[in-house]
Parts: C-alpha cells; structure tokens; sequence
C-alpha cells in the first residue's frame, strides 16, 4: 500500500517536502533521521499534503491546514516620495515579510511601507500557517 | 512596523527609463515632439540625458 508522508524539521516545524512511500511510517523515520537527525516525518492524505504545516503543540506535533491569509494593503501603488506611506495590515503577529531581498519581522501586525525609489517591490508572506501570498507594490 | 523600502541607483534609472512617457511615444510622435520641445541647448542637454539613460538601461558595458 502506498502511503503519502510529510517530513518536516522539528527544529523549525518547516515541512521539507512530501513523499509517497511503500515503506512503514518507522520505516521511512529511520531513513530521513539517517539523512538528517532533526526531521520527522508524519502520515498525511495526499489531497491535503501541499497545504499542511507542523505545530508542536504541548510537547506533541500536530498536523494542520493551512489557511488563507487576510493581510491586505489600504493600495499598491504609492507615490515614491519617501513620505507617501501604504499600510500592510492584519498581518500574523510575528510575521516575517520579504521584500524583494529584504527580511523583515513585524511584530504589531502592520507595516508602513514608504519609498523614495520608483519601481516595484515584490512583497512576500510565507508563514508556516498560511497558504504563501505575494504583492507587487508599484513605486511612481 | 515603519519600513522605507530602497532600490540601487542603476535599478531606479532602468525604472525611469522604462518609464519614460516621451520616448515610449511610436516614433513619428517623438519627432513631433522633438520638433516642438527641443529649442535651445538646455532642451538638448535635457534630451540627451534622457536618451543616456535608456541606452544605459540596455547596456551591459565592459571594462
């Protein structure tokens, strides 16, 4: 019987990949902890693998789906005067947001975006928690 | 959180070039307006400057 299994990192709760396999659940363990000692795996419907995400709940990891984020921006598109301000709210709270090559971690679930460069910036969110979403934010 | 986002220089320019609502008119249009805008040597210098930087955007110079 062939079984679909997610492997994830108990370090980070990040799920690396998911996989089909006709080996058992201690089976497949063994293999990916020979790999790498700090991941796991975990039995999952294959209709539901992309979407999942690992939480440790009380010392126990639980699997669940992920959901779609509600951030959005009041615009995006803003003048590039390095005043004019465009607001990314209802974020997680951390939440960590890239834009373009940046890292940021907003702590209070808004972010004031100003700029004095035209251009577009590609912003990113991709919390465990959440389906991944992306903006493009035109600077005129 | 307050975030002011930056872009390199070179990337602004490219930007400004893409974006530039003269030289992206169909050619018989920017000879138009060439015609009508380009009067004395400040208009020139203004023009070739423009022009410079479009060119740049799809250069890739060598040393």
């Amino acid at each position: 019987m062939i079984n679909f299994y997610l492997t994830f990192d108990t370090e980070t709760g990040q799920v690396i990949s998911y996989q089909s396999s006709i080996e058992t659940e201690e089976k497949l363990r063994d293999m990916v902890q020979e790999y790498n000692p700090t991941w796991d795996v975990s039995p999952v419907e294959e209709a539901e693998a992309l979407t999942a995400y690992m939480i440790q709940v009380e010392g126990v990891w639980e699997k669940r789906q992920k959901t779609s984020l509600t951030a959005t921006w009041d615009a995006e598109t803003l003048t590039a005067n390095g005043t004019a301000e465009i607001v990314l709210s209802t974020l997680p709270i951390p939440c960590t947001v890239h834009i373009d090559n940046e890292i940021l971690v907003v702590e209070d679930g808004s972010l004031e975006f100003s700029t004095k460069d035209i251009g577009f910036y590609k912003v990113t969110v991709n919390e465990p928690a959440y389906l991944p979403k992306e903006w493009t934010i035109n600077a005129v | 959180m307050q975030f002011k986002a930056k872009k390199s220089d070179s990337s602004v320019e490219k930007t400004k070039a893409t974006r530039d609502k003269v030289l992206k008119n169909k050619q018989a249009d920017l000879d138009i307006w060439i015609d009508t805008n380009i009067q004395d040597l400040d208009d020139v210098r203004s023009y070739l400057k423009r022009l410079s930087r479009a060119v740049k955007a799809n250069m890739k110079f060598q040393e």
